[in-house]
C-alpha cells in the first residue's frame, strides 16, 4: 500500500484564554495567524486562525519543502499532519506509518544511561522496546558514544547528547516523515556523517514533509514545495517555482512597505 | 512510526485513544518506575528511602499519639500505618494529577504521544510507591504479631478500586487544571485539611458518635477503609463497597464523557 497524505478543507484555530482583549482589539495586522474575537451567546472567545481551508494531496515520492515567513503556518501544518494538533474543521487522512522529528532530545532522562535513553526516545517516537532492540547496534555505532552508553546522560557534553538524539531519531523507518527545520548533529566531522545518514533516512521514506528556511536543506532533500502565506497554501508545485514565488512575494511585500 | 505504534496520530477526543494509551504500557510502566527512581538517584539507599521515611514517620507519630492519647500501641500503630500509606497514595494521585499535562507540555506539543499515557504513568508511579511503603505495614504487622486472617484477601480488591478511581481522577484533574490553572492551588488547599478531617490519625477505637459526620459520607474515609480494613485483618463495611462502587461508576463515566467532549482541546491549553 503506498503512502498518502490528504488534507481536505483543513482549518486549525487556537483558542486563547486569558488575553487582554482591549490590547488585542488594537492589533490590526501583524506577523502571524489571524486573530479574531467572537462575542457570541456562549461568552466571548479569542482565536488565532493558524491554518484556514487548506487542501492538499501528497503521494508516494513527494518530498515537500514548506516555505513561508515566521507565523505563516508551516509548523502548524506539520503538527496537524503529525497528529499533534487536531483539526478544528476539515479532515486529515494519512495512509502509511507516520513519524515526526519536530524537536530533538524530547523526553530524555538526565539520570538514565545513554542506553536506557535510546529506549525512552524510541518509545516517544512510537517504537516499542523490542523494535528498538534491533536498532541498538546501529544507534550505538553511529553515535560513537562507546562506553559512555552506560553512563548517565548528565555526564554527556551537549554535542554527545545531540548525537544520541539524532542517532535515535534517524533510526526510525516510517513511510511518511514529518520534520521541522534541519535538526542539529554535533561537530564538523560528525556533521558530514550526519548528513549522509539523514539523506539515507529521507531516501527510505515515501513522503517527506519538511519546513525550512534554508535554501540548502530544501535543495538537498526536496523536489516539491509549498508556499505558506497567512495560514493558507498560496502555491504548491516544483521546488524551484515555489522558492521563486516566495522571493517575489517577500520582495513585493517589502516594496509595498517602502512605498507607503 | 510503524504499524505497532499504538500511541500515534489518534485524535485524543476519541475513546480509542485512551485504550491505545493503555496498550502503550511499554512507555508508562517504564517511565513510571523511572519517575520513582529519579528522586533518589545518586543516593546509597536509593528508593529504600521511600519505606524508610515512612517507617520513621509512622513510628514517631505512633509512639507519640499512643502515649498522649493513651492508646495501646499494638492496636493503634498498625491502624495508623495502614491509614497513612493508603492516604499517601490517594493524596499523591490527586495532588499530582493536575500537572500531568502541564509539566509535559514540550513533549505533548512536539510529538504525537497520547496525553492519556502521562496520566497512566502518574497513576502507575504512585502505585509503585505504595507497594514500597506497603513493606512498612507488613513489618509492623509482624512486629505486633497481628494474626493473619482471610479478610486480607479483600486487600487487592481495595487497591483495584483505588487504581480505577485514580484513572478517572487523573484524567479529569489533568484536563481541568491545564485549562484552569487555579485548580492546582485549590486542590492542594483542600487536601491538606482533609488529612485531619478524615479518620487516619484518630478513630481507631470506636468512632465517637459526634465524629461520624467526618467519616460516614467522607469518600476519603471509605476509600481508605477498603484498603486499611483488610490490612488489619477485618472486612470493610458493605456500605463502603456500595458507596465507592457508585463513585467509581460515576467518575469513570464522567471521564469518558470528558474525553469525548473536549479531549482534543487539551493540547491548545498548554
Amino acid at each position: 500500500m503506498s503512502a498518502s497524505v490528504t488534507l481536505e478543507n483543513l482549518s486549525v484555530e487556537f483558542p486563547i484564554a486569558g488575553v487582554n482583549r482591549r490590547l488585542l482589539a488594537g492589533l490590526k495586522k501583524s506577523v502571524g495567524g489571524v486573530i479574531s474575537m467572537n462575542s457570541g451567546a456562549g461568552g466571548a472567545s479569542t482565536k488565532v486562525t493558524a491554518l484556514k481551508s487548506v487542501n492538499l494531496q501528497l503521494r508516494s515520492g513527494d518530498r515537500v519543502g514548506l516555505v513561508g515567513h515566521n507565523g505563516a503556518g508551516k509548523s502548524t501544518l506539520l503538527k496537524v499532519v503529525a497528529g499533534v494538533y487536531p483539526a478544528s474543521s476539515g479532515r486529515v487522512t494519512t495512509t502509511g506509518a507516520i513519524a515526526s522529528i519536530l524537536r530533538s532530545g524530547l523526553g530524555l532522562e538526565q539520570d538514565k544511561t545513554g542506553y536506557e535513553n535510546i529506549f525512552i526516545a524510541g518509545l516517544i517516537h512510537g517504537c516499542p522496546r523490542r523494535e528498538m532492540r534491533k536498532k541498538l547496534d546501529d544507534i550505538i555505532g553511529f553515535s560513537e558514544l562507546g562506553d559512555y552508553m552506560h553512563l548517565p546522560l548528565r555526564t554527556y557534553s551537549s554535542g554527545m547528547r545531540t548525537r544520541l538524539a539524532f542517532a535515535v531519531a534517524t533510526s526510525i523507518r516510517p513511510q511518511i516523515l514529518i520534520m521541522d527545520e534541519g535538526i542539529g548533529a554535533g561537530d564538523q566531522r560528525f556533521a558530514s556523517k550526519a548528513m549522509a545518514r539523514m539523506k539515507d533516512l529521507i531516501d527510505s521514506v515515501e513522503i517527506l514533509l519538511v519546513a525550512s528556511h534554508s535554501h540548502n536543506v530544501l535543495q538537498r532533500y526536496c523536489n516539491k514545495g509549498i508556499l505558506m502565506w497567512e495560514g493558507e497554501v498560496a502555491a504548491f508545485g516544483p521546488l524551484a517555482e515555489i522558492e521563486q514565488a516566495y522571493e517575489e512575494k517577500v520582495s513585493g511585500l517589502a516594496d509595498s512597505l517602502t512605498s507607503r | 512510526m510503524n504499524d505497532e505504534a499504538k500511541s500515534t496520530a489518534l485524535n485524543p477526543g476519541n475513546l480509542h485513544s485512551f485504550f491505545d494509551a493503555c496498550r502503550f504500557y511499554d512507555y508508562w510502566m517504564f517511565m513510571g518506575w523511572a519517575d520513582v527512581v529519579r528522586g533518589y538517584s545518586r543516593m546509597k539507599l536509593g528508593v529504600l528511602w521511600v519505606p524508610a521515611s515512612q517507617a520513621i514517620f509512622i513510628s514517631v507519630l505512633g509512639v507519640l499519639y499512643a502515649m498522649i492519647l493513651n492508646y495501646s500501641a499494638e492496636s493503634y500503630i498498625p491502624y495508623l500505618s495502614g491509614g497513612i500509606i493508603t492516604w499517601n497514595l490517594i493524596r499523591s494521585v490527586i495532588m499530582e494529577s493536575g500537572r500531568c499535562y502541564i509539566s509535559n507540555g514540550r513533549l505533548l506539543l512536539n510529538s504525537a504521544i497520547s496525553p492519556y499515557v502521562l496520566v497512566l504513568r502518574m497513576v502507575w508511579r504512585n502505585h509503585l510507591i505504595f507497594a514500597l511503603t506497603l513493606s512498612v505495614h507488613l513489618a509492623i504487622l509482624l512486629i505486633f504479631q497481628i494474626r493473619w486472617s482471610w479478610e486480607i484477601l479483600l486487600f487487592p480488591i481495595g487497591v483495584a478500586y483505588i487504581f480505577l478511581n485514580s484513572i478517572w481522577v487523573g484524567l479529569t484533574l489533568a484536563h481541568f487544571a491545564t485549562r484552569y490553572r487555579d485548580l492546582l492551588q485549590l486542590v492542594s488547599n483542600i487536601m491538606q485539611p482533609m488529612f485531619f478531617i478524615t479518620p487516619i490519625l484518630w478513630g481507631h477505637d470506636k468512632l465517637a458518635a459526634k465524629a461520624v459526620v467526618f467519616s460516614e459520607w467522607n469518600p476519603f474515609y471509605n476509600f481508605i477503609e477498603l484498603v486499611r480494613a483488610p490490612l488489619l485483618m477485618t472486612a470493610p463495611e458493605p456500605f463502603s463497597y456500595m458507596y465507592i462502587s457508585v463513585i467509581t461508576l460515576v467518575g469513570l463515566t464522567f471521564a469518558v464523557w470528558l474525553i469525548r467532549h473536549s479531549g482534543r482541546s487539551v493540547v491548545f491549553w498548554l
